[in-house]
């Protein structure tokens, strides 16, 4: 699904900083994958860099066998929204439109009619169980059902892939276990899901654990 | 892309900018004002442009026109002994359309008698001017008829007494079943009225055959009402110089007007060039013209950059919007499309305001030119694209900005 050859990332000319150096992963079909590492580790630009939202400095992104390292915006954008699907730990809907909208998103980027776009938003909303928060804003909504939302909003385009970067993170316990309970389902389901996280809790509830340190990934052994 | 992408990204503009009623509103003053203003200028433009060539055009684009003028007393001639000639000779005469007819041997020459006694129409005094002239005299000009008939040969040749008044004439003559085959009371003789003309460029005139005129009245007239009397004569009332070949015309113009400042010493003779007039007003219209594209074209960049500000200011605040319709698979295009929608939709809806306020406002401008305001529909579809075109050049760069942010950053700033 994703692999990483040797990938690397730095920031700035004069004063190099080395957010990720030479990583390589494979995640593979069904995969169910927890990065877990320290605030400043390299998670989010690993996280970018895999969610095809940034470009490594060096070494290849390769994404259902294309290497995204050398396509344009155009080519990039779309195979961004119809392969993964984003979860961010603060929820990022459009605050300004109600949560079918929200959850319709990805859609609109892929051409989908408005009707269908509309049906298939309110399903998932329902899925999700926010069947009765259809034309609420998302400042009327606790942190929990906006998480909900966000993971709607990541599966309307039926990415097979979902990117989640501290999911919990801005959740109460309790909250951040019914939203792991969602992601579970969803791998049943088979869907191919990467969990970030500072949290080993959560990291422990994945089939499979990286650990990134300083920019470098380290697998455990398998569980 | 489809028309219907476009739309659904028009209506999403609408409703952002309808987030922000006063601020959009703002900035849509520029664009509104200015396109109010052009469209308003255009329209008297036009309607003083329409009324003035019609007028123009009627008095015949082909014609040389002379009209005879009695000088004011003060620049009379005096004679020889120093007193006042009792006998005023003023005017076209006989020679100055000898000469002329000479050096313009294909022109035709069409002489108009004036007669200067008092009209009155049942018993109530009119203000008119009357000419003699001959039956041809109507084809020089733009003549329509309204009612009745005009004069003809026969009318001439028998010195008949009848009269064809303009519309303006007939307009003061309240009579039951219209003015035709009422009578007219012209110095000492009754005319009847045969028909109401309209002609552009000539107002208030009453029309009489020429010989009728010519010799039932002569050429003196004695005007006796100021306490004394006096005596005047004039030969030609007016002369209108029909030319062929409208190319000739200004160099005509200036060997009439040479002959006639030869043959007189006072300012007796008014000469009135149609296609001169209307080559002037032309000249006038294209500054007009040019002033006004000057003004549209800075209101209209006013409006521009104000639309440019705002954009901008659009584009900073929802960066993190940005970042999440990227991270969700916009790309930039879906992005630069995104604001520039938004930019060509309020500046569409400016355009549109604008020219309502300006149609609104063509009956006061009508009213302080006195001209008559035409709206033409180019000048309203002119406007709109135009201020459409506004959005898009003035829209392009805040578009392109937001566009080519790093999703990355924005994302960043959204989490912030």
């Amino acid at each position: 699904m994703i692999r990483l050859v040797n990938v690397s990332k730095r920031y700035g000319a004069t004063i190099r900083v080395h957010a990720l150096s030479n990583a390589n992963l494979h995640i593979k079909p069904k995969d169910y994958i927890g990065i877990l590492g320290p605030s400043g580790s390299g998670k989010s630009t690993l996280l970018h860099i895999m969610g095809l939202l940034d470009r490594p400095t060096e070494g290849q992104v390769l994404v259902q066998g294309k290497n995204a390292a050398h396509l344009p915006d155009l080519a990039l954008s779309g195979l961004r929204g119809k392969t993964i699907g984003f979860v961010f730990q603060s929820y990022h809907l459009i605050p300004h439109i109600n949560m079918v909208e929200n959850a319709a998103l990805p859609l609109f980027y892929q051409g989908v009619p408005a009707r269908e776009r509309r049906q298939k938003a309110e399903s998932l909303l329902k899925m999700v169980g926010l069947g009765h928060r259809l034309h609420h804003l998302p400042g009327q909504l606790s942190g929990g059902e906006c998480q909900r939302v966000a993971i709607a909003r990541a599966l309307a385009a039926d990415s097979p892939i979902l990117l989640a970067d501290e999911p919990t993170g801005n959740l109460d316990t309790e909250t951040g276990m019914q939203i792991m309970a969602i992601f579970e389902d969803l791998h049943k389901q088979g869907k191919t899901i990467v969990i970030i996280t500072h949290d080993p809790r959560v990291a422990a509830r994945t089939m499979r654990i990286v650990k990134i340190n300083d920019g470098i990934l380290t697998e455990e052994p398998g569980q | 892309m489809n028309i219907g992408w476009l739309i659904e990204l028009g209506r999403e503009g609408a409703f952002n900018l309808l987030r922000h009623k006063l601020r959009s509103m703002l900035t849509l003053l520029g664009i509104v004002f200015g396109v109010a203003a052009v469209i308003a200028m255009m329209a008297i433009g036009e309607g003083a442009q329409t009324t003035v060539l019609r007028e123009i055009e009627g008095m015949g684009l082909n014609n040389i026109i002379v009209d005879s003028i009695q000088p004011a007393a003060s620049q009379r001639q005096k004679s020889s002994d120093g007193n006042d000639d009792v006998l005023l000779n003023y005017g076209v005469t006989g020679k100055d359309v000898e000469q002329i007819g000479a050096l313009f041997p294909d022109a035709h020459f069409s002489a108009a008698h004036l007669v200067k006694s008092k009209v009155y129409f049942r018993g109530v005094r009119q203000d008119a001017r009357v000419l003699g002239v001959e039956a041809d005299y109507f084809r020089l000009f733009h003549t329509e008829l309204l009612i009745g008939n005009l004069l003809t040969g026969l009318h001439n040749h028998n010195q008949t007494r009848v009269a064809v008044i303009t519309e303006q004439v007939a307009m003061d003559m309240p009579a039951r079943g219209g003015p035709v085959g009422k009578t007219i009371q012209i110095g000492n003789y009754a005319f009847e009225i045969i028909g109401v003309v309209k002609m552009a460029g000539i107002d208030r005139q009453i029309f009489i055959p020429y010989k009728t005129a010519r010799f039932q009245y002569g050429l003196t007239y004695i005007a006796a009402e100021t306490g004394g009397w006096e005596m005047s004569r004039n030969e030609i009332g007016q002369l209108v110089i029909h030319l062929s070949d409208i190319n000739t015309i200004p160099e005509a113009g200036r060997i009439v007007k040479r002959i006639l400042t030869e043959n007189h010493n006072a300012p007796d003779f008014a000469l009135k060039i149609p296609m001169e007039l209307l080559m002037a007003r032309q000249k006038t219209q294209r500054i007009w013209n040019a002033v006004l594209i000057t003004i549209a074209a800075i209101s209209l960049l006013v409006g521009g950059i104000g639309i440019m500000n705002v954009m901008l200011a659009i584009v900073m605040e929802r960066v993190p919007e940005i970042g999440i319709r990227r991270a969700v698979g916009a790309s930039h295009f879906d992005i630069l499309w995104q604001f520039l929608a938004e930019a060509v939709v309020l500046s569409t809806i400016g355009g549109i305001a604008g020219c309502l306020l300006g149609i609104l406002a063509v009956p006061l401008a009508s009213k302080m030119t006195g001209f008559p305001g035409i709206i033409t529909p180019s000048a309203v579809i002119i406007s709109i694209a135009v201020s459409w075109l506004v959005g898009v050049i003035f829209g392009l760069a805040p578009a392109s900005r937001a566009a080519h942010l790093d999703p990355v950053d924005c994302l960043r700033i959204a989490s912030v």
